[in-house]
């Protein structure tokens, strides 16, 4: 087993009118549990701002379905108020969790690729309008080695972790072992190879964990139904899952758990 | 007018007339009763010492037709409402069980709760059934919309319906892009940009096109505008779409679980239609609001963790159950309501607070006195009942309907419910003086209507060997019930004489338990100082007099204000024109005697009696009237064959209060036939008793305290044997003196004279005889004589002096 993952901060990026007190005490919680701040990343659109120069400009607004024009001076001073209030609400999460936070606002991409690094936790929000895509995260230019993944219907925050294990699945196993001590609270280890879900639990009880509260579950597939399916009954508060070969049914299993999913990246961290 | 100055008991006849102390008090005759204490006697049962109301209570309590409610009206007391219990008890024994009420939830106008009415008993059950059927559901549908079945059709469906919307928005954004436009999120909506090499193109660079390329641009953005905002307004009729099949899997999931568990409540109360319905409607509400049970909170509350709180989403499939019979045994209640307010006879609607504000449901509907009674007895208290507003009038109805008092005077506007009536069927017994009742029978025309049997206790009893030992049981019973010692026969006897007293007649004796209760248990707290065993006559009678001691108060401020001479009372000597008379004030349960100087002066006039105390508005219409009589008997005696002459004024000295009553009028008698006369009155006798026109005199009421009154104020001064008091003969069966004044009486130092006409009073008064009437007139010398003399002399003076001078004197 190599060495504690460096994680150095959770980082938000938070978008105009996107603000959602719960999540925000979620984010705030895990940070807590990780000993770790949270870094707000405020982006101001570059392309919007271009967007609102034109002198034909205009926008629909929702949810009147009113078009209205779109004026420089006005959409500024609105993602400016945006990033106050928010910056407000961040701040009110941290202080109720009691963990470190900054803020900082830029203009440019909203994927601000270049911000982001490794030991950076970067949160994915589940769209609760539709027309806003899903993140691709394989093809996300995010450089970040662990991401969040926050469904809409996030159930309260109890119960306890779970950890995927594929092979070589030592950070996500560290990670979930320290969120799990940290809260004295369960873990549940998931595993295709029955021998592998013994070592890594045999790993997990080294780190301090009872082994009273160790549970073992074994899956035919690493597919999410089957993750689905070995996680529904235990009710966990948060997945930890690797990145790589799962990323793409790490939605899935966010939504259907109604839990949050923290993806590492191994050997990233 | 100046004294005549014959000495006291001159031509008195000694002896003659006065009553024997015998005659002054009855004793208690229990020969025939052999008992040591009232431990040794059965009590009392029931209401055997009122045979009348028992016959009334028992009619109206076993009729069954409505309006044949009770009105029991006599002296207020616990036992008489205890025994009417009782007896309304001995009565619902045969009535048959009656049926438990249940308010349940109106799906339909929830602010109108539904009641269901279920055989006797059945409530409990019915109430169990459904808690835990919410609860296993409770317990159960979160875990069925949590299993991989259901969530794999969620998902599948939520993913299917997601596609759909991010299909939609995905053409547009490609059809823009080919177009160089791109879709962008504004911090309120959406717009429409042009880019160029996978920019927004900026101003400046835009300026530099070509006017063609830039109206191709400005176009390009319209018409897609024009798409945008049609994808835009499609999403929340998608996400509807969402809803609604969500909602409708969720649905057939819950019905496929939920409806054997219904179907088993129900086949306990197949024979109950009206809960089969509500039982229908609840699974029917369940599975149109599924989101109760699938919502995170409700999963997290569980089973058994106060799952149905007051507010909660559950509380609405819950049974409140108003009444139920399952605590009471066979045949129908019996409930007495004390304190009957329209909420605690017709039950009430409470509220609880939510964030600030009032709120309220079926489950706070709280039962009242009427809905414990329904199919039984209700007893109240009349006066209890007309001094609560509403309670009256809404006991009238036929229906058991929940009014919030607030809201009938207009000072609450919170949302309140119209819970459904609940049909009464109770039979109402009320408690009530009879003052109460006739007045109530006067001014409200429905009291016939409602209340058809009247229930009407006697206050006394005629005083016999066989009322005096039923008496004796009752006193005995009282003290067993109330934990005193037992009376002894002396005692016993010491209470029916008392008893004879409270009763104003030495032939009846009192029911008024009341006060035989209290008196009890004050010579019981006495004896126990005493260390009697038992309560004796001394304790009872020692009981007596602390009772009038503390009482007394008035009566010793009159007596003393008689003794320094501020108000003036003679008990000695003879005066013409004045005589004392006597009345009787009444303080709550206590009445005591006092006398009252009256006078009369006489002139020649127009044959007018002034009633002073009518003149200054001082005297009642029944002493107006005794005033009237005494010109009636003038007229009837001394028939003159010319008008009467007489004009004579009659006053109360000193009296500044008012004056009622008849049974001063033989003294008024006394004194005006004293001044037309002139033979002077013994100021050592007092006088009582009303005259008729024709000079016999009549009975009166308070004749003891009236003698006692005369007695004491003679006591303080000293007895001199020739003091006592003249009582209308018909008075005597009603003598129960104090033991002194009976003692004084037999040793000859103070005399009751019963009279049965003015001539024998006028006898005693003036110490001459009045004169029986011959074909010469009256005897010289006696009263009578000087009488008609005295008027004939005034109808001279009348006839000389002419009408209008007489007139004038007259006035």
């Amino acid at each position: 087993m190599s060495g504690p993952t460096a994680i150095r901060r959770i980082v938000l990026r938070l978008r105009p009118g996107a603000a959602d007190p719960a999540m925000l005490r979620l984010v705030a919680e895990l940070a807590r549990l990780l000993d770790i701040g949270i870094h707000g990343l405020f982006v101001e659109d570059e392309a919007l701002l271009s967007l609102a120069a034109l002198p034909f400009a205009r926008e629909i607004r929702l949810p009147t379905f009113d078009w209205h024009p779109l004026d420089i001076e006005e959409l500024a001073r609105e993602l400016r108020q945006s990033a106050a209030r928010l910056r407000q609400l961040l701040d009110q999460a941290a202080s109720s969790a009691g963990v470190s936070n900054s803020f900082e606002t830029l203009r440019g991409s909203p994927e601000l690729a270049g911000r982001l690094g490794a030991g950076d936790i970067v949160i994915a929000i589940e769209p609760r309008a539709a027309p806003l895509p899903r993140l691709d995260l394989r093809a996300g230019p995010d450089s970040a080695s662990l991401m969040l993944l926050i469904p809409a219907r996030a159930r309260p925050q109890s119960g306890p972790f779970a950890a995927v294990i594929a092979p070589d699945s030592a950070a996500v196993l560290e990670i979930a072992s320290r969120l799990a001590l940290a809260a004295n609270d369960g873990l549940i280890l998931l595993s295709v190879q029955d021998k592998e879900g013994r070592r890594m639990a045999g790993h997990a009880a080294d780190t301090g964990i009872p082994q009273s509260r160790i549970i073992r579950g074994q899956i035919p597939s690493a597919a999410a139904p089957e993750i689905i399916k070995g996680l529904a009954r235990l009710h966990p508060r948060l997945v930890v899952m690797p990145l790589p070969d799962l990323a793409g049914d790490a939605w899935q299993v966010a939504i259907n758990l109604g839990v949050p999913v923290l993806l590492v990246q191994e050997g990233g961290a | 007018m100046a004294a005549a100055g014959t000495s006291a008991g001159r031509g008195f006849p000694e002896g003659g007339g006065k009553l024997s102390a015998g005659q002054l008090y009855r004793q208690a005759d229990l020969s025939g009763l052999a008992f040591a204490t009232t431990a040794e006697l059965a009590p009392l049962a029931g209401l055997e010492d009122q045979p009348r109301a028992r016959q009334a209570i028992g009619f109206g309590a076993g009729i069954a037709q409505s309006g044949f409610n009770i009105f029991a009206i006599g002296p207020a007391g616990l036992r008489t409402q205890q025994a009417i219990k009782e007896l309304a008890e001995a009565t619902a024994q045969a009535r048959k069980l009656p049926r438990d009420w249940v308010y349940v939830h109106n799906f339909a106008e929830p602010h109108r709760p539904v009641a269901i009415a279920l055989p006797g008993r059945r409530a409990p059950a019915f109430q169990k059934a459904i808690h835990d059927l919410i609860e296993d559901l409770h317990a159960a549908l979160p875990a069925l919309f949590e299993s991989e079945d259901f969530q794999k059709r969620r998902a599948s469906l939520e993913q299917s319906i997601q596609a759909k919307t991010e299909r939609s928005f995905a053409a547009l954004r490609e059809k823009a892009a080919a177009r160089n436009i791109a879709v962008l999120r504004t911090p309120m909506g959406f717009a429409l940009a042009p880019v160029h090499d996978g920019k927004v193109v900026e101003p400046e660079e835009f300026g530099t096109w070509p006017e063609a390329q830039q109206q191709a641009v400005r176009e390009a953005i319209q018409t897609l505008e024009k798409e945008l905002e049609e994808t835009l307004r499609g999403i929340p009729r998608i996400e509807k779409e969402q809803r609604d099949a969500l909602r409708e899997l969720a649905r057939k999931t819950a019905e496929l679980a939920i409806g054997p568990p219904f179907d088993q409540v129900k086949t306990g109360f197949a024979d109950l239609p009206e809960v089969l319905r509500h039982i229908d409607a609840i699974r029917t509400d369940l599975l149109e609001n599924l989101g109760f049970l699938t919502a995170p909170d409700a999963a997290a509350q569980g089973p058994g963790q106060a799952a149905m709180p007051p507010g909660g989403p559950f509380e609405r499939y819950e049974i409140n159950i108003l009444v139920t019979q399952a605590d009471h045994a066979e045949g129908a209640p019996v409930i007495e309501e004390l304190n009957p307010t329209l909420g605690n006879l017709f039950g009430r609607i409470e509220h609880f607070q939510i964030e600030g504000a009032l709120v309220t449901n079926f489950r706070l509907i709280k039962a009242g006195a009427l809905h414990r009674a329904n199919g039984g007895t209700i007893l109240l208290d009349a006066r209890a009942l007309l001094s609560e507003p509403f309670s009256w009038a809404a006991l009238k109805r036929q229906e058991i309907v929940i009014e919030d008092v607030s809201r009938l005077i207009g000072l609450a506007a919170t949302v309140s419910l119209e819970p459904d009536p609940i049909p009464l069927d109770v039979k109402i017994v009320l408690v009530g003086d009879r003052q109460l009742y006739y007045l109530l029978a006067m001014l409200d025309p429905d009291l016939a209507r409602y209340f058809k049997v009247l229930a009407d206790f006697d206050d006394a009893a005629n005083r016999t060997p066989e009322s005096e030992a039923m008496l004796a049981r009752l006193i005995g019973g009282l003290a067993a019930r109330a934990g005193l010692r037992p009376l002894d026969r002396s005692g016993v006897a010491a209470v029916i004489e008392y008893a004879s007293r409270l009763a104003g007649d030495a032939h009846k004796i009192s029911l008024l338990s009341e006060r035989l209760s209290d008196l009890v248990a004050e010579a019981d707290h006495i004896a126990g100082g005493e260390v009697h065993a038992a309560i004796q006559r001394e304790d009872v009678e020692a009981a007596i007099a602390r009772y009038i001691g503390r009482m007394s108060r008035l009566k010793e401020q009159s007596q003393e204000a008689i003794l320094r001479e501020i108000a003036l009372i003679e008990t000695s000597g003879m005066r013409v024109g004045q005589v004392n008379g006597l009345s009787v004030l009444s303080l709550g349960d206590y009445a005591f005697g006092q006398p009252s100087r009256i006078t009369c002066t006489v002139r020649p006039g127009t044959g007018k009696i002034v009633d002073i105390e009518r003149e200054v508005a001082l005297g009642g219409p029944l002493h107006s009237k005794g005033v009237l009589i005494l010109s009636g008997y003038l007229a009837g005696r001394f028939a003159l064959n010319s008008p009467m002459s007489l004009s004579a004024s009659l006053v109360f000295e000193q009296s500044y209060g008012g004056v009622e009553g008849d049974s001063a009028s033989s003294a008024e008698l006394y004194a005006l036939l004293s001044a037309l006369s002139g033979l002077a009155l013994r100021q050592d006798l007092a006088v009582t008793g009303s005259v008729n026109q024709h000079g016999a005199v009549q009975a009166i009421g308070g004749v003891n305290e009236k003698i006692e009154g005369f007695f004491d104020l003679c006591a303080a001064r000293g007895l001199t044997g020739t003091q006592g008091v003249l009582i209308p003969q018909a008075n005597v069966q009603h003598l129960m003196l104090r033991q002194d004044v009976v003692e004084a009486c037999a040793a000859g130092r103070f005399a009751v004279y019963p009279v049965a006409a003015i001539d024998q009073g006028i006898a005693l008064l003036t110490g001459r005889a009045a004169g029986a009437q011959t074909d010469g007139g009256y005897p010289e010398g006696t009263v009578n004589r000087l009488v008609e003399e005295r008027l004939k002399h005034f109808a001279a003076i009348r006839k000389e002096a002419g009408g209008e001078t007489l007139h004038e004197l007259g006035k």
